[in-house]
């Protein structure tokens, strides 16, 4: 466990700090803004931009320690494959003590969800889905969710295989960046990067909006896709890389007669996770949303803005279900469909 | 005629230096055998492809191996295990091993054909996770025979049969190796299999082959 300790740790504080959504609508003032908020407000009320590209390099400055720090210390061994529960009991102070710390986990987790879903029914949905803007909004939402995933599928399978493969210390290290270095770099910072690069290339950040919207969920997701499908695929490299290569397959032959028919679950929970990352992004369409272009996070916030609190708890409902669903029903859809391809 | 002269192979600047030399004629099997740890597996390696040389040559009747990437090297594997896909069908596994562009009935006739070679008929379309080890070895064998392979490679094909599956099995590659003029190389540290199998041996020991 020690050696686990660093990393984990590194990963809460960088998941606490780069805290953008929750320190945007609790609000609160200057005073308990975070580095993302400011960054947020540099950009769309003072549209400070040199304030914000010095906030953003402060940020990553930041994180880059932190993560360097954790790999500084003992390296974490890890273990692939299925892990098996220790077969020793523990002392009932012990017992009593986890059962406690699972319950207030629990309840912390679950007391939030519970009341938008609450709030949500208690404020009627009639009133926003009498509303053209959350139809549109909600049709925006699983455009852009749903071709997230699917860009973070391709990129996830494509990084962890090549790096797979791989000899080469560099080329290893190289396709292995993506997949840790989005860890470090906040949502609104790299929204900050393509805002920038949109800008200087001369096109409209509302025209470019869904495009780069598109881009910064899928690279944001792509550290827990990679942690998703990895690790089986590193198992099936191990397990048939010779064979693979010997028979010469390759490609789509490859994907579909060998991965997908026995990485259906697997490949249906990382799209669950990048569908349900995306659906409820916030940072990178805060700073590319317009009028045009919302989605449901973005009316939430801006009901939640306009005082209409009883419409932001019912989008914030739809959108809790509308993520429970997909991450349930995503991993089994495509486990049936991994079956009846066999 | 296989040859390997002075394959010179280390896996880092102070580790062990491997330098292989060896010949296999086809239509027999030619036994590599030694120590674990002693480097079967990366002359195994060496001549599949898996890993590149330092030096030295590796020709299979003056053709030069070497730059030939595994998938377009003249040979088939048998490993100890993990040779079939377990959620395809004896059928789609042995299919693998057709070239491209095979209509559907041809290919379908040809695994029939091969499978009988075998002593498989009836068992096509049978998931390979419901096949017994010995089965799924002559599946393997079968797929083998479809390619049309110069050189057939074992790595310890026989260790997780139990004796009589095993017996059948090596029968069935000797049969094969002679009928179908293969250099067979076969890479274990069971003397049983080399001594009913091999007409060359060679010993590895301090990263050198020697006949034995």
């Amino acid at each position: 466990m020690r050696s686990s300790l660093p990393g984990l740790g590194a990963i809460i504080f960088l998941l606490a700090f780069t805290s953008f959504p929750i320190v945007l609508l609790l609000g609160g003032g200057p005073a308990n803004q975070t580095l993302e908020v400011a960054i947020y407000s540099a950009v769309r009320l003072d549209f400070d931009l040199v304030g914000a590209v010095r906030l953003a390099l402060t940020q990553i400055t930041v994180c880059a320690v932190v993560i360097l720090l954790a790999s500084a210390s003992t390296p974490v061994v890890s273990v692939h494959g299925r892990s098996v529960a220790p077969s020793w009991r523990d002392a009932l102070p012990a017992q009593m003590l986890q059962w406690l710390v699972l319950l207030l986990a629990t309840v912390g987790f679950a007391l939030p969800l519970l009341s938008v879903l609450t709030d949500g029914v208690i404020s009627g949905f009639g009133r926003v889905l009498a509303q053209p803007t959350f139809w549109w909004s909600l049709a925006t939402s699983l455009f852009i969710g749903s071709a997230s995933a699917v860009l973070t599928l391709l990129l996830a399978p494509a990084l962890t295989l090549g790096r797979a493969a791989s000899a080469k210390r560099p080329v290893r290290i190289l396709l292995g960046t993506p997949s840790f270095a989005y860890l470090a770099v906040p949502a609104v910072v790299l929204s900050l990067g393509f805002f920038l690069i949109v800008r200087n290339l001369g096109v409209a950040p509302a025209q470019a909006a869904p495009v780069v919207v598109i881009i910064a969920n899928s690279l944001l997701a792509l550290p827990f896709a990679v942690a998703t499908l990895g690790p089986p695929l590193d198992a099936m490299v191990r397990a048939r890389g010779k064979l693979i290569r010997s028979l010469g397959l390759s490609g789509w032959q490859q994907f579909w007669r060998v991965e997908y028919p026995l990485l259906g679950k697997d490949i249906g929970l990382m799209l669950a996770l990048a569908f349900c990352f995306s659906l409820g992004d916030l940072g990178v369409i805060a700073l590319f949303g317009t009028q045009d272009f919302q989605t449901l996070p973005l009316m939430m916030f801006r009901a939640l803005g306009a005082y209409r609190s009883n419409d932001a708890a019912a989008i914030a409902a739809i959108l809790l279900m509308g993520t429970i669903i997909a991450f349930v029903g995503l991993p089994r859809l495509f486990e049936r469909i991994a079956h009846a391809s066999r | 005629m296989l040859r390997a002269e002075h394959l010179a192979f280390a896996y880092g600047k102070d580790a062990q230096v491997y330098d292989f030399s060896f010949e296999a004629e086809a239509g027999s099997v030619t036994a590599i055998s030694g120590a674990s740890g002693s480097g079967k597996s990366t002359l195994f390696d060496l001549i599949a492809g898996f890993l590149t040389p330092k030096s030295g040559t590796l020709m299979l009747d003056g053709t030069n191996l070497l730059p030939l990437p595994p998938e377009t090297r003249p040979l088939s594997l048998l490993l100890q295990s993990d040779n079939l896909f377990d959620h395809l069908s004896a059928r789609e596994n042995v299919g693998l091993g057709l070239p491209k562009g095979t209509s559907k009935a041809e290919g379908r006739r040809r695994v029939e054909e091969v499978l009988a070679r075998v002593g498989l008929e009836g068992i096509a379309d049978q998931t390979a996770a419901t096949l017994s080890g010995g089965q799924k070895q002559r599946v393997a064998l079968a797929r083998t025979l479809l390619r049309h392979r110069a050189i057939l490679l074992l790595d310890e094909p026989f260790s997780a049969l139990d004796d009589e599956t095993r017996q059948t099995i090596r029968a069935l590659v000797g049969e094969l190796t002679r009928s179908e003029g293969w250099h067979t190389i076969l890479v274990s540290h069971h003397e049983d299999d080399i001594a009913a199998l091999a007409a060359r041996r060679y010993r590895l020991a301090e990263g050198r082959l020697t006949p034995a």
